[in-house]
């Protein structure tokens, strides 16, 4: 699903120059669930990002589902993100100005699918998540847990051959934060492919492999 | 209240403020640009002939001309045998004439009324009917370019909707009207003789019926809409005293060689040949030496408080030679409508919708940063930059539509008014200016696109992680490019409406200006820019606060909660508000206040001294000098109460009760 060649990325300033990742190389399996962990500042939501083409590598190859990236248009990636990503977020990331139900239909529309399918979808997803009587609420209305949940509805509604979760439980309380793991790890049972960036231990441990980075390299593979 | 819904109204007021900024601007566009369009028209219809010269006579002194005068140059420019087709005095018409007291009344009153004893109209071509007939001046207005008529046997109405045609109100007098051929074919055909016939006009509340009693023939060709009429002094009984200004068009002969310098030099020789009008007149320090006197006529002279000089052998009269069609001449025959008043025009509309895309663009850009992360999230859930591009473009351009269709509407409105419409060159109506409406809604979709390609740019141009992680805002660099922005935005709004209008539009008027019309219609356009010009500043100022808000709503709050008191608050508000405006813009403009306060005293002085007793030049003087000092003081109360209303904003924003919110708030 994800081959990773010698993967180095640099930011630059005016004054300096920073590496946040070098020699990344990394296969992630199809229906895999990977966790990646590190400290502050030791690359992991740059990998992230990369691996969800939001960002570019500056050097290295790097693979997705048999597609080699490189090349990549600006709007080749956005395609590739709304076909085959999803992406959960720490601070949620839902857009204030769409109701729950907007959110997760997002998506659907962008893959233009059908009104009648997308409201079964949204439906469908709503209540797996149990957050269906929040339809018509607005983000701000909603407690951080409930906020969560709409962002994994709206991050596998689209049925992505890849989820990407950017410390899922960071904002969340334990028990929210135990039902979140819970969610992904029944995505993951259901043969989502899923690459998760974490502090946590207690949810790496969910992951079927634990990738650790420090300073920009991967130092552990667990 | 949450950032949620701040962001919200934040929104709608500025979605409404741009929606007000454009109606506002594109009303001022289409205004100027009609009353261009048309002058321009009327400029470029007249012949292209170079030799047509007017020779344009001013008071010379304190003891102001006489009509003698100026009849003694018309008359030996016409004894020379200069090669002359034809010759017309126009005199812009004041309503009233002034004459010698005692002349024609024999009361106090200095000034009579136009009747056909004591003018009449000669060197017209006739071209039917005789001028025997002619018992009235009539000056024409020509308000439509292809009006509708009936005719039924010998009478002829004026349908489609009612406008002044012939303007013959100041005239009391029940009587014949005289029009000049143009009007003539357009109202009655060609074929058809107008003499005998009856013209019935509308001004806009009352019909009246005028008798055609002659069609002369225009020279030069649309003098008509000029303003001006044509007379010819009575030898007998007129002995005018006062006039603003009076002119001579000379016709030359094809074949001529007269150049504008043979006349210059003719008149020369004759005015030097004149016996001075004054002895002496004083010349200090405050009214410098306007006079073609001769080096060796200057008297010096030491009083007991002054010392100034006396001049002898000065003139009575001053000449300026000059070409009519020459488009570079400010004092072109045709008052409004010549072409630099035109081109003016054209450069006010052309700034009014510079200062639009500026104030809309800065508008628009505090609007960037709340919508900034929804869009970057639809980005990375896999929206298009195109289509992002697409739909902030399509959003502006309909919001630029409304306003568009609103500006149409009051447009219409202020147009079947009969308050506004009397003082405008031309028909403001939107079937009239069916091209200008197109023109208008073209710059509306243009300034729409504008916006929304700025905004869609500046919402994109980050990266996506970052945008998402709140990392990025307006740096210092931004912020100080968007000040300048704004300051640039408030000085642009400033500086024509104390400068451009006031100097250019009141040179026009006290050069120009003759009659109260005319007046009318420097006033209205005064007020147009003047209002387009003090919302946009109004404007300007509101999204400075509004953006200034968001951006120290957060270092507001960490002040605040480190202990930072209300007042010291307000001060540091206080203090940034007058270095961002104050210092950069406001200052400016008190020293162009300064120096127009200056030449307006000056002018004030130079009419007063030179006998120009005239109400309407001193009127217009004053009028625009505290029209200036006015604008100046409103200008000064707005930023002040921005400035208050700012400082409160902020206090509301940093409330206690929001503090936490804003200090959690990125």
């Amino acid at each position: 699903m994800i081959k990773l060649y010698n993967i180095r990325k640099v930011f630059h300033s005016k004054t300096s120059e920073t590496v946040s990742l070098q020699d990344i190389c990394l296969t992630v399996e199809q229906g895999e669930f990977v966790a990646i962990m590190g400290p502050s500042g030791s690359g992991k939501t740059t990998l992230l990002n990369i691996l969800g083409l939001i960002d570019r590598p500056t050097e290295g190859k790097y693979i997705l589902d048999g597609e080699d990236t490189d090349g990549f248009s600006d709007y080749q990636m956005t395609i590739f993100r709304r076909k085959k990503l999803g992406f959960i977020f720490q601070a949620f990331n839902l857009i204030d100005e769409l109701t729950v139900y907007e959110n997760v239909e997002l998506p659907l529309k962008l893959l233009n699918y059908p009104a009648n399918e997308r409201k079964e979808l949204v439906t469908e997803a709503l209540r797996r998540m149990e957050v269906s009587h929040r339809a018509e609420n607005y983000p701000n209305e909603l407690s951080g847990g409930q906020q969560q949940r709409v962002a994994f509805a709206r991050a596998i509604i689209s049925k992505p051959k890849l989820i990407l979760a950017d410390e899922p439980t960071g904002n969340l309380d334990s028990k929210n934060g135990l039902e979140a793991m819970q969610i992904l790890s029944e995505l993951h049972k259901e043969g989502a492919t899923i690459v998760m960036v974490t502090h946590n231990q207690r949810d790496a441990a969910y992951a079927d492999r634990i990738i650790n980075l420090f300073d920009g390299r991967i130092i552990e593979v667990k | 209240m949450s950032i949620q819904r701040q962001n919200k109204i934040h929104t709608w007021v500025v979605r409404t403020l741009m929606t007000m900024v454009l109606i506002v601007a594109l009303c001022t566009f289409y205004f100027f640009m009609i009353q261009s369009s048309f002058g321009l028209n009327v400029s470029n219809s007249r012949e292209a002939k170079k030799d047509l010269i007017v020779i344009s006579c001013y008071p010379g002194a304190n003891n102001p001309w006489k009509t003698d005068i100026i009849k003694s140059v018309a008359d030996t420019i016409m004894r020379k045998k200069l090669e002359l087709r034809n010759y017309v005095l126009t005199i812009p018409y004041n309503n009233t004439f002034l004459y010698k007291k005692g002349v024609y009344n024999q009361d106090d009153h200095d000034f009579c009324f136009v009747t056909k004893n004591n003018i009449k109209i000669l060197h017209p071509k006739v071209l039917e009917g005789s001028l025997d007939f002619v018992n009235k001046v009539s000056r024409e207005k020509f308000r439509m370019r292809n009006p509708e008529y009936i005719t039924a046997q010998n009478d002829t109405t004026i349908k489609n909707k009612p406008k002044k045609f012939i303007d013959t109100t100041f005239i009391a007098i029940k009587c014949g009207a005289i029009i000049p051929r143009s009007v003539a074919d357009e109202v009655f055909g060609k074929d058809m003789p107008a003499v005998g016939r009856t013209l019935r006009w509308c001004d806009r509340t009352n019909y009246h019926s005028e008798q055609v009693v002659c069609v002369y023939e225009d020279f030069p060709k649309y003098t008509g809409i000029a303003n001006n009429i044509y007379l010819s002094t009575n030898d007998d009984i007129l002995q005018l005293v006062e006039y603003d200004m009076l002119k001579y068009i000379f016709d030359l002969e094809d074949n001529s060689h007269l150049t504008l310098e043979r006349i210059k030099h003719t008149i020369d020789k004759y005015l030097d040949e004149l016996p001075s009008k004054s002895e002496y007149v004083e010349v200090g320090v405050s009214n410098p030496n306007n006079y073609d006197a001769k080096e060796d006529s200057i008297v010096k002279k030491n009083d007991t408080e002054i010392s100034f000089f006396m001049l002898s052998s000065q003139r009575p009269a001053q000449f300026i030679v000059y070409h009519l069609y020459d488009e570079n001449n400010m004092y072109d025959n045709f008052g409004w409508f010549n072409k630099n008043n035109s081109i003016n025009f054209i450069m006010l509309a052309m700034i009014i919708v510079f200062m639009a895309v500026i104030c809309l663009v800065n508008i628009t850009m505090t609007t960037v940063p709340l919508e900034m992360k929804n869009l970057n999230i639809r980005m990375v859930i896999g929206t298009s930059k195109r289509y992002v591009w697409m739909c902030q473009t399509a959003r502006y351009m309909f919001m630029a539509f409304v306003a568009f269709m609103l500006a149409m509407f009051i447009i219409g409105y202020v147009d079947s008014g009969k308050q506004l419409g009397q003082y405008m060159c031309t028909s403001m109506s939107i079937e009239d200016n069916k091209v200008m409406v197109w023109i208008t809604l073209l710059v509306a979709l243009s300034i729409g696109a504008l916006c929304g390609l700025c905004a869609a740019w500046y919402s994109t141009s980050m990266p996506m992680d970052r945008v998402l992680k709140a990392k990025v805002g307006m740096d210092r660099k931004m912020r100080k490019v968007r000040n300048w922005m704004l300051s640039v935005q408030f000085f642009m709004a400033l500086y024509p409406l104390c400068r451009l209008i006031s100097k250019s539009i009141n040179t026009i008027a006290n050069e120009m200006l003759t009659h109260n019309y005319e007046l009318d219609k420097h006033q209205t356009t005064n007020v147009f820019f003047g209002i387009s010009c003090m919302f946009i500043i109004f404007v300007t100022l509101f999204c400075m606060i509004m953006q200034q808000n968001r951006y120290m709503y957060r270092s507001i709050a960490i002040r605040k909660a480190l202990g930072t008191t209300n007042v010291e608050l307000a001060i540091m508000n206080i203090k940034h508000y007058v270095k961002l405006l104050f210092k950069s813009s406001v200052m400016y403009y008190i020293v162009a206040e300064i120096i127009l306060f200056f030449y307006m005293a000056s002018a004030i002085d130079y009419a007063l001294y030179f006998g120009w007793s005239d109400y309407l030049s001193i009127h217009v003087a004053k009028h625009s000098f505290l029209t200036d000092m006015m604008l100046l003081s409103v200008s000064f109360i707005i930023i002040t109460a921005i400035i208050v209303i700012s400082v409160v904003l902020h206090s509301i924003n940093t409330n206690d009760k929001n503090l936490s919110n804003a200090l959690k708030t990125e």
